[in-house]
Parts: structure tokens; sequence; C-alpha cells
């Protein structure tokens, strides 16, 4: 899975300051098809107020919990989880890292709604995927690298 | 270079990449108790940060 977070442009320091996580306080943040925890293991290191609970298909999470650093072991954990399914995990946050482009809309709205029996007023939602830049509101060669 | 992937999820896997009024749609047609919050482009980064909260 390094592959998607080492390449440039992917590092999770842009999640660890693209959000004011800090601001959350005390809370849970769920990390919906985080695969073995690369950004909620980077977010956890950084913040030390919050928890992370992991979700993914248990073949990818299988043994992932004995990879987690001591240092942040009992603040993040894995649970095996359809991203179709009823959301069963109450928290402050969830977040979706690079799922929703893999999904049509029609999906992809499935996907929002399987949270809602879990959401209470106020929680977040946040999804970190590719927004496509307004035509000629970006630099002419990064427009031309996206499209 | 994100719509050669475009045309290959298209393809592939009928996924898409979407732009700022696609997401809002999204949230809002999922439910209108989502309240779309905005998106973050951090500089040099690939991926936004697109936030939404529940109202309830």
């Amino acid at each position: 899975m390094n592959v998607f977070t080492s390449r440039k442009g992917f590092e999770p320091s842009h999640v660890i300051n693209g959000f004011d996580w800090q601001g959350l306080g005390n809370a849970t943040v769920v990390d919906i098809g985080g695969s073995r925890g690369h950004i909620s293991l980077a977010l956890a290191a950084q913040f030390e107020s919050l928890k992370f609970v992991v979700q993914d298909f248990a073949a990818t999470i299988e043994g992932a919990q004995n990879e987690v650093p001591d240092s942040v072991a009992n603040r993040v954990s894995f649970m095996a989880y359809d991203i179709f399914s009823e959301q069963k995990v109450a928290a402050e946050v969830y977040y979706y890292r690079w799922i929703f482009h893999n999904w049509s809309d029609k999906y992809s709205i499935k996907i929002l709604r399987s949270l809602i029996p879990a959401l209470k007023p106020g929680v977040r939602i946040i999804i970190n995927d590719v927004c496509m830049p307004e035509p000629g509101t970006t630099a002419a060669w990064r427009e031309k690298e996206l499209r | 270079m994100i719509r050669t992937f475009d045309l290959g999820m298209i393809a592939i896997l009928n996924g898409r990449e979407r732009d700022l009024d696609e997401w809002k749609s999204l949230f809002e047609r999922a439910d209108p108790r989502f309240s779309f919050e905005g998106v973050t482009q951090l500089e040099g980064s690939n991926l936004a940060m697109i936030t939404a909260s529940w109202m309830g």
C-alpha cells in the first residue's frame, strides 16, 4: 500500500494539514476503506486526543493490528466492514480516502446513506479525493497534468 | 493525467472524478440533512479534503 502514500502529491502530511484535527478534541474518527491504516496511524501519531477505527475487508485488515506501533496501539483499532452496510460505529468524523472516485453517483449515494443510522448532529464527513478544478482556475501546467 | 484515470475508471468501474458542484450535489442527493461545507485543496496535494456535516 506504500505505493498509494509515498508518491508525490499523496503524502499523509496533506491529510494532517488539510483539516483542523486538533480542534476535534477527544474524538473518534472512522477511517472507512482505510486499508491497513497508514493514514490513521499518521494522524494518531500527530494528534493524541484522537481515536481511530479503520474499517476495511476482513482479508485486508488481517494481522494489521499487530503492526500498529505501541505508541498508538491503544488508539487505533481495526474492524471488518463493507462500505455499503449500515454503519455501527458512533464517531465524530467519518473519513474516506480515495474511495468515492471508484464509484458512480448511484453507489456513492448508497455509501453516504449507509452512515445515516450512526450520525448525530454536528458529525463531520470528510472525503479525501480528487476535486477537479474549474477550467482556467489553476496553473496551466497543473491543469494539463489533471486533464 | 486524472482525465485519463477518469476514462479508465468509467470503462472499468463506472467511477469518476468530480468537481466542486458535483461533490456538493452528491451530498444533497444522498440526504438533505448533509450540509456541504466545502473543499480544501492543499498546495502540492493531488487529493482535496471535501467536507460535510450532519444536520440531524
